[in-house]
């Protein structure tokens, strides 16, 4: 059954998105296997996405009952099923997106899973992780030799980390003679190079090695490499990395919690602060916690923190099913390795840790 | 815990600002099913949702909030029901129509809003809303995507750079020579099926008043051979009405593909530089015109072979004769086999003729029909941009503080960042569009006269002497030579919903321009507007007052590096999109 080709009804409905992939690409897709742990706000977005894409076979898990306050990111929901469990409560209304997805839900905490059980999974995509969590989901992943990608919605913010591990893919850029096999970037490395031809300018297709850090081995190197003054390092590293990266350390879980009882220990979270400047190497000037502006900015981010807001929901969601989707089809650059989406500036810069 | 406990708390009680506010989506398409159910996740307090369109198969692989069972169903109603199962604070309105009927949607029905969000298709639509906003002075959240690419751009009018300031581009065309006699592409051949060839045949257009421009045409007697085969082709189109099927199919094709190509092999100096065409590769064409008949080959969207092309050139262009001979209104429609089929088997034969590769149902169906690629992750993502960055509108006081705050954003190919986002530039000050100041006045036609007209505008916008009033299309109505006019009631000279341009006769205030809206028994209202002075030099056209923000603003010259390509679309066809003056003539 998977190997055969799309069917006449598949490619008229798949047609908008065929002609962007190719045929090949959404025969792949349609033998995909996805794991989503975790059905937040962004989560719903990513399963939608998924969804509407035509991937083989999805699985949801997640533990978490239903509350009032997941209607205002969960449109898979109707209010009287408040109490159920999330899985539980959204499947009829994913399923009813296109029925050609096979859509498994699993309402067991992902944690007490069994390592085989992870074994049948093409990607593993998780949201609403905290650090430790993210260093277990990884481990499993690097031990299945499986690619994850894991992220977060904090209000107007949100991230995104991917260990893809190692991957290939292809990409179009324009034409350069002088372009060789060997380094592209500092993580990447072109393995090969093909000429095409589309509408009488040549382009080359550039196939491209990937290579992804573990969460548990993150570090500043490249940082440093790309941006070696402290001053270069001011300007071009957004201080909201720094502050996400330190609220998934928090020892609290926040997942799931009612929102009235997420409090941020501010002493705890300055403290994750200092270690990952630390940690990154950089200079502890690049987070001023006297200044009067940053004091209103980190107001602000605790309010937003683990706040499920739809627009951010929306383009996480919508960039990490892209990743997703370019990686199982090879093809773009999946983002290597960490991107913050900066609501106050509507930025989302991508950092090679 | 309450359904808003998230957004009470980033918000606090700035969360009313977003419950007080009425805005308004124009499509409800790709990016308007993503930003729809944004926009009620925000709990805006009324969001009205319009659309023209209905559901397509095609449309689902994005469209969230449609299923098979609505296929041909008002998108915008379909995507108000399909949502209120999770809206808890919104009130939702849906119009079913085009943005453009100044009946269903006069000017005064945008005045409403608070925030309008373009999520369309097409330029037209683009302009004309921008337009409008520019005459209510209603922010404008604008965006679009084409396939992975997508861009969403605030424009606070008069403040920021508006939709036209900068020249879109437009869509490719090609030479009239080489679609008509030197074709080297596909899509040269396509061209031709669709534009020239199906038109002529089936179009309900008088032939005889599609002229040739010689000019067109790298020499003379290439002309008049073209001008030779659209007059032939009138003579065909009797043929379609009279004759018998056999006769229709081998007539057509001898006279387009064979007395018509013999033709242009005399033009020598055409095939000095080229390869000549050649009828080596249809040679055979009447061993499969024998038995003709209208059902399709179950193979023919392949086109791999000359049977499956011949044979579905005879088909489609029987059943396009039978629906012709009924009286039938046909259009090249992508989604209509018969045309679509037509197109590609005459094109695709024109091909063999050329030695140009031919294409099957899948590529000529997109190159015909303009599709655009569309996906649903491109759409969410922009459609996530625009709800976010519309947030400032919401929390900041002002315009200025919102211009300050809000981002331009597209997509981004580098590997430093998921999108590009650049801060809002300053207004074009040659724009067509917003370098002259528009507004609306409501008046009673019947009962005012030009002069009372003349008198209020002067009192309320401090001209030194005197105005001239004229139509947008360049009628006077009044200046100091037109004294006469000045008893006349206003219906003597305009209507509702006409625009008058007003010039300051001291030369002093710039140009403005005034939306007229009829009002039975209204006084003369005036808009408050900000005229600018006479622009003479482009420095000297600021308010003084802005000096501070010009800080803020980037400045129009020194972002000509960022260059913005739009992407029109996430929807599908091209076609009607062109504004009329840009569509080729034959």
């Amino acid at each position: 059954m998977s190997d055969n080709s799309l069917t006449a009804d598949e490619i008229s409905l798949y047609d908008r998105q065929i002609r962007l992939w190719g045929m090949a690409a959404q025969k792949s897709l349609r033998n995909s296997n996805i794991l989503v742990i975790n059905m937040s706000g962004v989560g719903v977005e990513i399963i939608k996405n998924l969804t509407l894409g035509g991937i083989g076979k999805l699985t949801i898990i997640d533990n978490n009952k239903l509350k009032e306050q997941d209607l205002n990111c969960n449109f898979f929901v109707e209010k009287d099923q408040i109490g159920e469990f999330k899985v539980n409560a959204s499947k009829l209304k994913i399923q009813d997106m296109n029925p050609r997805v096979k859509i498994e839900i699993d309402n067991r905490n992902w944690e007490d899973l069994e390592i085989e059980e992870f074994k049948k999974f093409q990607i593993i995509i998780s949201t609403g992780l905290n650090s430790r969590q993210i260093s277990k989901i990884d481990g499993i992943s690097r031990e299945l030799n499986i690619p994850m990608i894991t992220c977060c919605v904090h209000g107007i913010n949100g991230f995104i980390f991917n260990d893809l591990i190692k991957n290939l893919s292809w990409i179009k850029v324009e034409f350069n003679e002088n372009r060789e096999i060997g380094e592209f970037n500092l993580v990447s490395n072109i393995v090969k190079i093909d000429e095409i031809m589309e509408n009488d300018n040549k382009f080359h297709k550039l196939l491209i090695e990937n290579k992804f850090r573990k969460w548990d081995e993150l570090n500043g190197k490249f940082l440093n490499l790309q941006f070696p003054s402290d001053k270069k390092k001011k300007k071009k590293i957004n201080i909201l990395l720094i502050m996400i990266l330190s609220l998934l350390d928090m020892n609290e879980e926040f997942y799931g919690k009612d929102i009235e009882d997420v409090v941020i220990d501010l002493e705890e979270f300055k403290l994750h602060i200092s270690e990952n400047l630390n940690k990154f190497e950089l200079p502890q000037s690049l987070i001023e916690f006297e200044n009067e502006k940053f004091d209103k900015y980190l107001k602000i981010f605790i309010r937003n923190a683990y706040c499920e807001y739809q627009p951010s929901n929306s383009i996480i969601g919508g960039v990490v099913a892209q990743d997703v989707i370019n990686t199982i089809v090879q093809k773009e650059l999946a983002i290597n390795n960490v991107s913050i989406l900066d609501g106050f500036n509507s930025e989302m810069p991508i950092y090679i840790l | 815990m309450a359904v808003d406990s998230y957004i009470k708390k980033m918000f606090g009680e700035k969360s009313s600002q977003f419950a007080d506010a009425k805005v308004l989506l124009v499509g409800a398409g790709g990016i308007g099913c993503e930003l729809l159910k944004d926009l009620i996740m925000m709990n805006i307090g009324e969001i009205h949702v319009l659309d023209l369109d209905t559901i397509d198969l095609s449309n689902l692989n994005r469209q969230f909030l449609f299923r098979h069972k609505d296929i041909k169903q008002s998108k915008s109603k379909t995507a108000i029901a399909a949502v209120e199962f999770f809206n808890y604070k919104s009130k939702l309105y849906a119009y079913h129509g085009s943005v453009l009927d100044t009946n269903l949607f006069p000017l005064s029905f945008f005045k409403q809003f608070n925030i309008i969000y373009n999520a369309l298709d097409n330029l037209e639509a683009r302009f004309y809303m921008n337009r409008m906003c520019l005459y209510l002075n209603i922010p404008l959240y604008e965006s679009g995507t084409t396939g992975l690419k997508g861009q969403v751009q605030p424009i606070y009018p008069y403040l920021t750079e508006c939709f036209s300031c900068v020249p879109k581009e437009t869509p490719k065309t090609f030479p009239v020579c080489t679609i008509r006699s030197t074709p080297s592409k596909p899509v040269h051949c396509i061209t031709w099926a669709k534009d020239f060839l199906f038109s002529q045949l089936f179009s309900n257009e008088d032939t005889n008043t599609q002229e040739i421009d010689a000019s067109e045409f790298t020499n003379e007697e290439e002309a008049e051979a073209s001008k030779k085969e659209v007059n032939e082709l009138a003579d065909l189109k009797k043929i379609i009405a009279n004759e018998g099927d056999n006769e229709i199919v081998i007539k057509i094709f001898e006279k387009i593909f064979i007395a018509d190509i013999e033709r242009l092999l005399k033009i020598e100096e055409l095939w000095k530089s080229r390869e000549k065409p050649s009828f080596e590769q249809i040679k055979d064409y009447d061993h499969f015109f024998k038995d003709i008949n209208k059902e399709y080959l179950t193979t023919c969207k392949d086109q791999s072979t000359l049977e499956e092309i011949l044979k579905t050139f005879a088909s489609s262009l029987l059943r396009l004769t039978d629906r012709f001979k009924n009286n039938e209104n046909i259009e090249f429609d992508k989604d209509d086999e018969d045309t679509l089929f037509f197109v590609m088997s005459a094109s695709n034969i024109r091909s063999l003729i050329f030695n140009i590769p031919t294409k099957n149902e899948f590529d000529v169906k997109q190159i015909a029909g303009n599709i655009i690629p569309a996906v649903a992750t491109t759409n969410a993502i922009m459609a996530g941009f625009s709800a976010l960055s519309s947030v400032n509108y919401f929390l900041e006081n002002d315009n200025i503080n919102r211009v300050v705050k809000s981002k331009m954003v597209f997509d981004s190919s580098s590997t430093d960042k998921v999108v590009n986002s650049s801060k809002l530039i300053k207004p074009n000050p040659s724009c067509s569009a917003c370098s002259i100041v528009k507004g609306i006045i409501t008046i009673d036609l019947s009962s005012t006269t030009l002069g009372q007209l003349r008198d209020k505008l002067i009192e309320k916008y401090n001209y030194g002497d005197d105005v001239e009033i004229m139509t947008l299309d360049s009628r006077l109505l009044y200046d100091f030579d037109l004294e006469d006019n000045l008893e006349e009631k206003l219906t003597n000279f305009i209507n509702d919903q006409t625009v008058l341009l007003i010039n300051d006769s001291d030369e002093k205030f710039d140009l403005i321009e005034l939306y007229v809206l009829n009002s039975q028994n209204s006084e003369i209202i005036l808009p408050e507007l900000n005229i600018p002075l006479k622009k003479i030099k482009p420095s000297e056209n600021e308010n003084d007052e802005n000096d501070d923000d010009d800080k803020l603003l980037v400045d129009n010259e020194e972002n000509n590096d960022i260059k913005v390509t739009v992407s029109l679309d996430d929807d599908d066809d091209l076609v009607e999109e062109q504004p009329p003056m840009k569509k080729r003539k034959f």
